[in-house]
Order: structure tokens, then sequence, then C-alpha cells
């Protein structure tokens, strides 16, 4: 797991800098501080940029320290966004491995924006793209859909230029410049002329397009724009890329690239009207499920392993349907109902096929199918945090893990910061005092580490909020005891008791923090990078348009892809302090 | 663009009507009367790796009783996998991390690989060793960065992600972990295939790729324009191996892990048969020259796959065993645990072995090679960053005595990358960053 350094008990006595360094408040703050050595201006030198404003303040209060504000960087295609890019472009091609993600602030899409591809990623590219375009290429019937004229023969340029200059758009989100087009008809003209066949010229063209750095990365770098405190505006191109890979997780469509051409990206109005257009359509579904898998480390999955002797339900067909489940909820909460987005945080409609209902103790059903189904009325497993995927992911082989579920609560859903653990502690939770404990109950195991100031900080954070899904073991079912002891799953949240799981998850649903870090999340997701703390205003902006439309998580997109730091950046290095005027419209 | 070809390009042919150079292993005939060096006298390069296990050792069972050289000392039971490859080691003990350990699993293997502290991401703040090296004797090679494969992608807890191999901050070197990949890579650089005349054509198009790249660094901030040079690094590194297939050295054929070791498991799973196959293909990129330089990861720091195959279960290594969880009790974890390092152990056997078994100029591969193995944190229960697992093999072409158990109670673990970075000549004359800054280097380790 990548998850922030999570081993689960290694956590379990962390506590990095002593307990004062450790959040305990409510006032998150979020993960934003995870990122300090990485969030710095990532563009020129400031003293190379004249800065937009400087920091002053006129209403008398103390000023806040002036920012330096990154610029737009450049972000490298997540494996996710190439492969259904490369769908797009070509129909279904069986794809090579291309070099990994790199996990960074808790999402591929920020270490897309910082971590610099390998020589060997490169080959890999190649041979994937080269690969790729060979399979769709064999097939003529599938050429005349890839491109939008097919010529027989070399001597029809005009045929090739328009194969190439509508393929080019689509891949690159704009237009080829006329030298660009030229650099690529060379290419076909070339290689036609070698093997006397212009489609194989024209495959090669596609695979150098596909291997230029307009289509690897989003060069999304806005124009100054003198109208607007010399930010910079995202161009009507840039602004399709943006939606596009944000709302669909791949490319924009012929219709979002002809409201481009035709300007119409350059307002929020504009924006609202593709955004809204685009979330109705089915590739939405595929951009909120990578938002969930990154969010949520779904990735992780694959790699988690049960002790095989104590749980042989654990199977590849179990965890590849925990992972359809959680995204189902999310879909019918978000576009098929569509509801309260925080309703997955209590409710108890689950989707099960026979598999997973056992874990879930329902009954089967024939023909076994997967289906939607509501826990019996009472049951005290709701929301998230009931889910098999969240309980057995956030578990250890063998036995469950009270601090795993407990920050990936504090840290998912609260946006709290737990530090990584402290060396020199001693992890194991056996007494080496005491010959034979007999039969602990995991609480009871904690208690004593709970109670070492060294630990106690972080662990406070964590362990009261995971020691509520004890009920639950390492892949999800319910359990009434833990090794023959009573489990005790109350605890407080804030201040608030809770008895047990399922009314932690109640709780979590009203929480007020966690509307704020949805936000603060889909911000980061978005961005590629952690919000700054100048930032905070329009998080809470944003924030505000989610609770006026009832927390339904579309509306969310539709008002963070239509706000002003959607649409604009500044040129980095520009020094701004928060709340100056000119600064944000 | 190309780079230059290996110096031991000495035949000239004719492919599709181009004049090529046709490179040759290394033999001892080319070699000055004393075979110390090549005739025209340049230096003979020895190669290096990094080997990398995850999770730990335990002071307790990885450090040898004695210390000294020769029949002075003898293997610790960590090391016995390693007994018939003993006149190679040099075991470094009671060296300490000196980087205040900010973050278990990622401030340790950080300092042994750079020298310098992790950043708070997983990510490092200065290049590793092998790159550091690389910069020094890889550049006339194919693969001008090194070759890096691995073995278990499992992650671990954040930790340094996958990577052991860092250009510098934000540009890892990502392990290979499919030997199938690795051969098909080999084969068409060892000469034993016809070149295809459409490597030309793939020439060709990264040119075109490499001019738009080009183009765009204008439009750039400086960090950007830092990745995309890395990218530019890229094309010209895969131009440089199309050069080196157009005109392929005869090294023979490389062992397809395929027939080898059809049930090596899959790419990503830990196997000794996978720890063989690229081995191999380390063994023959090293022998050929294709690299003088590679990165070996067992298995990433705070690894959290399990070893089934050395008999501990479906269960993490590093909870289970590392951190002893175990249900089974503490004694069975800390069993287990001694179990699962001397098991990495025999990963790095299979490496020296097909080191020693490949001839090289006058002796072997395991002769001209410097090995330097280490892990992400000393003892794992509780994240000890003191006597560090630090062993180097290999005898870098006689510069390195080898069969030496050497102590340094509380010494600073950056002196012995530093060490390794001087014999490869490099004239920095400090290593690493703060609390990890040496500027002596082990004189023990040398002949």
């Amino acid at each position: 797991m990548r998850r922030g350094d999570s081993q689960p008990l290694g956590v379990l006595l962390a506590a990095l800098l002593g307990a004062s360094a450790c959040y305990q408040g409510d006032s998150a703050n979020a993960d934003g501080s995870a990122g300090t050595t990485t969030a710095a201006a990532t563009g020129d030198d400031p003293g190379t940029t004249a800065p937009t404003t400087t920091a002053s303040d006129s209403d008398g209060d103390e000023p806040d320290a002036p920012q330096t504000v990154p610029g737009p960087t450049l972000r490298r295609l997540t494996a996710s966004e190439f492969a259904h890019a490369m769908q797009d472009l070509l129909g279904p091609v069986d794809l090579g491995t291309v070099e990994a993600d790199s996990l960074q602030d808790g999402f591929f899409a920020v270490g897309a924006a910082r971590v610099a591809l390998s020589p060997a990623g490169v080959a890999k590219y190649e041979q994937a793209i080269g690969d790729a375009t060979a399979q769709a290429f064999a097939d003529p019937a599938r050429v005349a859909q890839i491109l939008r004229c097919v010529p027989t023969q070399l001597a029809d340029t005009a045929c090739m230029r328009d194969a190439l200059a509508t393929f080019g758009r689509r891949a690159w989100r704009r237009p080829l410049t006329g030298v660009e087009l030229e650099r690529y008809l060379g290419v076909a003209a070339a290689v036609g002329t070698e093997t006397g066949d212009v489609v194989v010229g024209l495959r090669h063209a596609v695979w150098a397009l596909l291997q230029a750095p307009h289509f690897l990365y989003r060069v999304e770098l806005g124009l100054p724009s003198p109208d607007d405190d010399g930010r910079l505006r995202f161009t009507s191109y840039e602004m399709a890329s943006r939606l596009a890979f944000t709302l669909w997780n791949t490319l924009p469509d012929e219709a979002l690239l002809d409201a481009a051409e035709a300007d119409l990206l350059v307002d929020g109005p504009g924006v609202g009207e593709q955004a809204a257009r685009m979330l109705a359509d089915p590739r939405a579904r595929q951009g909120v499920h990578n938002f969930i898998a990154e969010l949520y480390g779904l990735w992780a999955l694959g790699e988690k392993v049960k002790d095989d002797t104590l749980f042989p339900q654990w199977t590849p067909t179990l965890k590849a349907v925990m992972r359809d489940e959680l995204l189902a909820r999310v879909e019918d909460v978000v576009f098929d109902q569509p509801a309260d987005f925080f309703s997955l945080y209590d409710g108890q409609k689950v989707f099960v096929n026979n598999e997973l209902a056992a874990v879930y103790g329902l009954d089967p059903v024939e023909p076994d199918v997967f289906r939607a189904a509501m826990l019996p009325e009472g049951s005290p497993r709701r929301g998230l945090i009931g889910s098999a995927l969240v309980l057995a992911m956030n578990s250890l082989p063998a036995r469950t893990s009270a601090t795993e579920r407990g920050q990936f609560i504090a840290e998912s859903l609260l946006c709290r910061t737990v530090p990584p653990p402290p060396p020199n502690v001693d992890t194991n939770l056996d007494d080496p005092d005491v010959e034979d404990p007999g039969p602990q109950t995991l609480r009871e195991k904690l208690e004593p580490h709970r109670a070492d100031p060294s630990c106690s900080g972080c662990h406070n954070i964590t362990d009261p909020l995971g020691l509520a899904l004890e009920h639950f073991d390492t892949i999800g079912r319910w359990r009434d005891t833990d090794q023959g002891l009573t489990i005790d799953a109350s605890g407080e949240l804030d201040g608030k008791y809770f008895a047990d799981g399922g009314e932690l998850a109640l709780l979590l649903r009203e929480h007020p923090v966690v509307a704020n870090c949805l936000v603060r999340k889909l911000y980061t997701y978005a961005g590629g990078r952690l919000p700054l703390p100048r930032e905070t205003d329009t998080i809470a902006e944003v924030e505000d348009e989610l609770a006026l439309a009832g927390n339904r998580f579309d509306k969310l997109l539709l008002a963070l892809v239509t706000h002003d730091d959607f649409r604009f950046a500044h040129p980095a290095g520009t020094v701004v302090g928060e709340d100056i005027e000119g600064d944000k419209p | 663009m190309s780079r230059p070809l290996p110096r031991r390009t000495v035949l000239r042919g004719m492919l599709a009507g181009v004049a090529v150079a046709v490179p040759l292993p290394r033999l001892a005939a080319m070699l000055d009367g004393n075979g110390t060096a090549w005739a025209d006298q340049t230096p003979l390069l020895p190669r290096y790796l990094t080997w990398f296990f995850g999770n730990g050792a335990d002071p307790t069972q990885w450090v040898p009783q004695a210390v000294g050289h020769g029949a002075e000392w003898s293997l610790s039971p960590s090391l016995m996998p390693l007994a018939e490859f003993k006149p190679w080691l040099s075991v470094l003990s009671g060296y300490e991390v000196k980087i205040p350990a900010l973050y278990a699993h990622k401030s340790a293997p950080a300092a042994v690989l750079t020298g310098a502290q992790a950043a708070m991401n997983g990510d490092v703040t200065a290049p590793s060793i092998d790159q550091k090296i690389a910069a020094l004797i890889n550049k006339d090679t194919a693969f001008p960065s090194g070759v890096h494969v691995g073995i278990s992608n499992v992650t671990g807890a954040g930790a340094l992600d996958f990577n052991i191999s860092f250009n510098g901050p934000n540009a890892p070197n990502p392990p290979n972990y499919s030997p199938a990949d690795l051969f098909a890579t080999l084969l068409t650089l060892s000469g034993a295939q016809e070149p295809d005349p459409s490597l030309f054509r793939r020439k060709n198009i990264l040119d075109v790729v490499a001019e738009e790249a080009k183009a765009l660094q204008h439009q750039l901030g400086a960090e950007d324009r830092v990745r995309l040079d890395r990218h530019l690094e890229g094309i010209a590194e895969l131009q440089t191996q199309i050069d080196a297939t157009i005109t392929a050295a005869d090294c023979g054929t490389p062992i397809d892990p395929d027939v080898a070791y059809p049930n090596r498991g899959e790419d990503g799973s830990i196997s000794l048969d996978r720890c063989r196959a690229f081995a191999d293909l380390l063994a023959f990129a090293c022998a050929c020259e294709l690299t003088r330089v590679a990165s070996f990861v067992f298995s990433c720091a705070a690894c959290h796959a399990p070893y089934t195959e050395a008999g501990l279960g479906n269960v993490t290594f590093h909870e289970d065993f590392g951190h002893r969880l175990s249900p089974m009790g503490i004694d069975y974890a800390t069993g287990g645990f001694h179990t699962g390092v001397a098991y990495a152990m025999s990963g790095l056997a299979e490496l020296l072995k097909r080191f020693r078994d490949t001839p090289d100029v006058t002796g072997n591969l395991l002769d001209n090679a410097v090995i330097y193995t280490t892990s992400c944190v000393g003892q794992p229960w509780d994240h000890r960053m003191d006597d560090f697992p630090l062993l180097v093999a290999g005898k870098a072409g006689g510069l390195l005595r080898g069969d030496l158990h050497h102590r340094a109670p509380g010494d600073n673990a950056s002196k012995v990358p530093f060490s390794l970075l001087k014999l490869f000549g490099s004239p920095e004359t400090s290593f690493g960053a703060a609390e990890g800054l040496v500027s002596e280097t082990i004189p023990e380790l040398l002949a």
C-alpha cells in the first residue's frame, strides 16, 4: 500500500514528533501539510517573473505572508487516462504496460504532474503505442473508423492531410499547426514510399503523433489574459482537455472540440453548458470511477493478501466483486438516483452477487446475478465503512486493524493527517513481561499502548474510529466476538458518543468536515496538486455550491469545473497574498 | 541522434546500404600486455549493481561474529546462502544511518542509496549511487541510465514507492518486472537476430518526436523543462539502443526465461526462478557491455508481499514477520523473519552465481563487479537504523579486497556508497547531505 505509511501496527505505536505534533482538532489541516515538500512553486524562478500584486492589506489586519503560486504544469497522462484515450482513438486494442503511475499526496493525478518519465518508460510507450497501432491498422474496416479519410495512393495528399489533421486534433486536443501537420505528413509519405503502402505510412504517422508530448502529456499552460489581472486563462482547447480528463478520464469528443474551435469555453456559462452535457454522457461514470478509485486507493486491492488458511473465502472473484460493489454504490448515488453523496457514508443499500452476499450475511438467489439489496433493518453495518471493500482493504492478512481502518476514516473522509510511525518503537503488541496473557480483544491489546504518551497523540486519531468496526473481521464478515471475548465497539467522534460502527457511520454523514474534505480531495485530483492555503476560499465556495445542490456529486463537479480557479492559473512564481484585490475575481 | 557505441566496436559492414559497425565482446586479445587495460590504454571498467531487499535484517543473525579477512571470519546465519561466494564478500557492520529517522522505511533507504534524507512524500532529494556511477561509466552503452529490474511489484506502505534508482528528485528509474520483456530487448541487441529494416523508421519517428518535445520546451516552466529533458534523454537512449541493434554485437544469445524457467510465476511475484531469470539476463547484459550499471529490487522498501515459496504462507512478510505480528506468536514470527532474510539472500546468491560463472576478460564477471546490497531498515520490528545491513559483493576488477568482515560501530553508513563511488573514479570529494554527508571512504575495503 502506498497511502501514507500505513503499515498497520507500525502506525499503531507511532507518534512521529510526540503527541503535540499530531493533529487532534476539528479544523483539520486536511492533506495540505502532507505535501509541503513538493507543493512549492513549480515554475520559473520567482525573481524572473513580475509579481501580479504586492502583499498589502488595506483593512489594517495583520497582512498574510506573500505566497509564491505555482504555474500550470505538464501532467503526464495517468495509466488510466492513457488507456481510455488509446481506446477512444484506435478502438479496442491490447495495450502493453506503460510506466506505472506514481502516487503522491494520495493521488496518481498529483504524481502525474510531478514525476518525470524514465528512459525505460519512453521505450515502453514506443512499444505499447507501436503494437497498438499495428493491431488497429491491421483491419481495413477499423482504419476507416480511425481516420476520416483513407487514401488509396500516396498522391492523394488531400486525403492524407485530412486524415492526419482530424486524427491529430483529437489526439492532441487541439488542431495541429501547419508546420506540425507537414512534419507528420512527411513521416507518412516517407514510410508510404518505402513500403509502397500509404496506409502503412499513415500508421507510422499516427505512431509518431501518439508518442509526441502533446499526446502523452496534458499541455494546459494558459495564455496571459490582460482583462484578468495578468492571470493565465486556459484557452478553449485547453479547457476542453481539462473538462474531458476531469469528467470523463479521457479525451474530448468531437462536440467538445467543436465548442473549443468556436471559442465557447472561455467563460463560465460556456464551460457549464458543455459540462452539463458531459455529465449526462455515460463516460461521466468512467470519470467518477477513476476519481473514486484514486480517492479510496482501489488499486491496492489487487495486492491485498489474506491468510488463506484462515480466510479461504478471499478469492480473486470476491475481490473483484467487492470493487464492483463499491463503484456500483457510487454510481447509484451519483447517477442513478441521484442522491446526497453523503448517503454513501451511512446508507444500507448494497450490491452483491452470491459470493459477496455471503460476506454480508444475505441469502443467495438463483440465478446468481449482481444485484441491489438492502441490509436488514437494524443492521449495524452501514455506509462506506461497513462495505466489505473498505473493511478488507484496511485489515491485516490474519486479523483486523483498528489503526488502518481508523486511518482510512481519518484521512479519506475527514482529511486528517496521520503522521508516519517513528523509529525505535517495537511494533509488536504482545507484552513481553507477561508470559501468557490469555486471549485479548484488539482493544485490550491496544489500551496499554494508547496510554503511552509517545503513542497516544497519533493513535487517538485512528484507533477509536477503527475499533468501532471490530465486529467485522478481516474480510468484512460480521462476528459476535473476538477470540470468544465480547467486543466493545463504542467510542467517540469529536465528543459525540457512538455505540458501534453503524452509529459511527451516522455521525460521519453528519460531520461538519466531510463536505470540505470531499471538495479538497476532488480539487487535488482535478488540479494535480494540493490546494494552496490561498485557495481556501475557493474550496469554501465550491462547498457552498455542493450544500445548495443537496450534496449532489454531479453538481459538485459542475461547480468545480465552472469555477474561476479551474479556468485560470497564475504565471509561475507569481507572489500573491490572500484577499488581495485582483488576485481573485 | 545517436551516442557512441561501446569501444569494442571493431568490425564494419553494410546493412540496407548503410555502413554499420559490429561490436565484439570483450576478449583478452584486445587487452594490453598486462591484461589490465584495453590495448589503447583505456582502463577496464568494473560493473556496478545495487541489490535491494526490503524489511531489513536482524543484526543478531546478520552480523558475523568475528571480524577480519579470509579465515578470520565466518558467515552469519543470514548470510549462509552466500557461502560459496565468501571470497567475494565484504560485510560492513556497525554502520549507522545518521539521517534523522523522520519516516520509517523512507529515511533509511534514501540515506543508504543517496546519502540524503527522503522527501516526506516518499521521493528522494538527491540522485542514487547507481546513477552517479552510471554518469561516470555507462554513457557509451546501450542503456546509459542502466538496466533496472525487480522481483516483487507489491508496494511498501508509501516508503520509496517501487524504486531504488533515482536520477534525482521526481526522476525514478522504476524496475522492469518482466524477464520476458528484458529478454526480448536484449535479444535484439545481442546480434543473434537479423536487424529489422523497420528500425530505421522507428529512429526517424523518434527524431520527429524529439523535435516536437524541443519545440515545446520553450513554453514550459523550469521544472517541466527538466521533466521534458528527461523524456528527451529517454528518446536518445532508445535511439542508442536502436543503433546498437542495427550494429548488434555477436554476444551469443541470452537465456530465454520462458524456456529456462517456465514455472517462475507471474511478473511481480517472488520466486527464486524469477531471480534466476533476471540473473541470467543481467549477467548477459553486463558481459556484453550493453550496460555496466544495473539495479535489482528483490522487494521494495517495506514491501508487503508474501514470501510463500520460503514456506512463510500467504501473508505479508512486512507485517507478520518484519513487525512480528503473526497470530502464531512472536517466536514463530522471529524465526520466520530469519527464514525470510535468508531467502532473500538466496535470491542474491543466484545473481552472484551467474556473475561468477560468466567469463569476463581474464577472470569472471563477479571479479569485475561491485554489487552493493542493502535494505530499508536495520532491525525492522523497531525500525532501527543502526547496525544497518550493508554488504558488497565482487572485487571491482581487483580493487576490492573481498572476503572481509569490517565492523565500525556508530560510523556513518554513507561511507559505504561513497567508497564505491570513489572506486569508479569519481572526482567528488564528499557524498550525501546534512547528517548523511561524508568525505571519507573505508580504506579497509580496498585490496
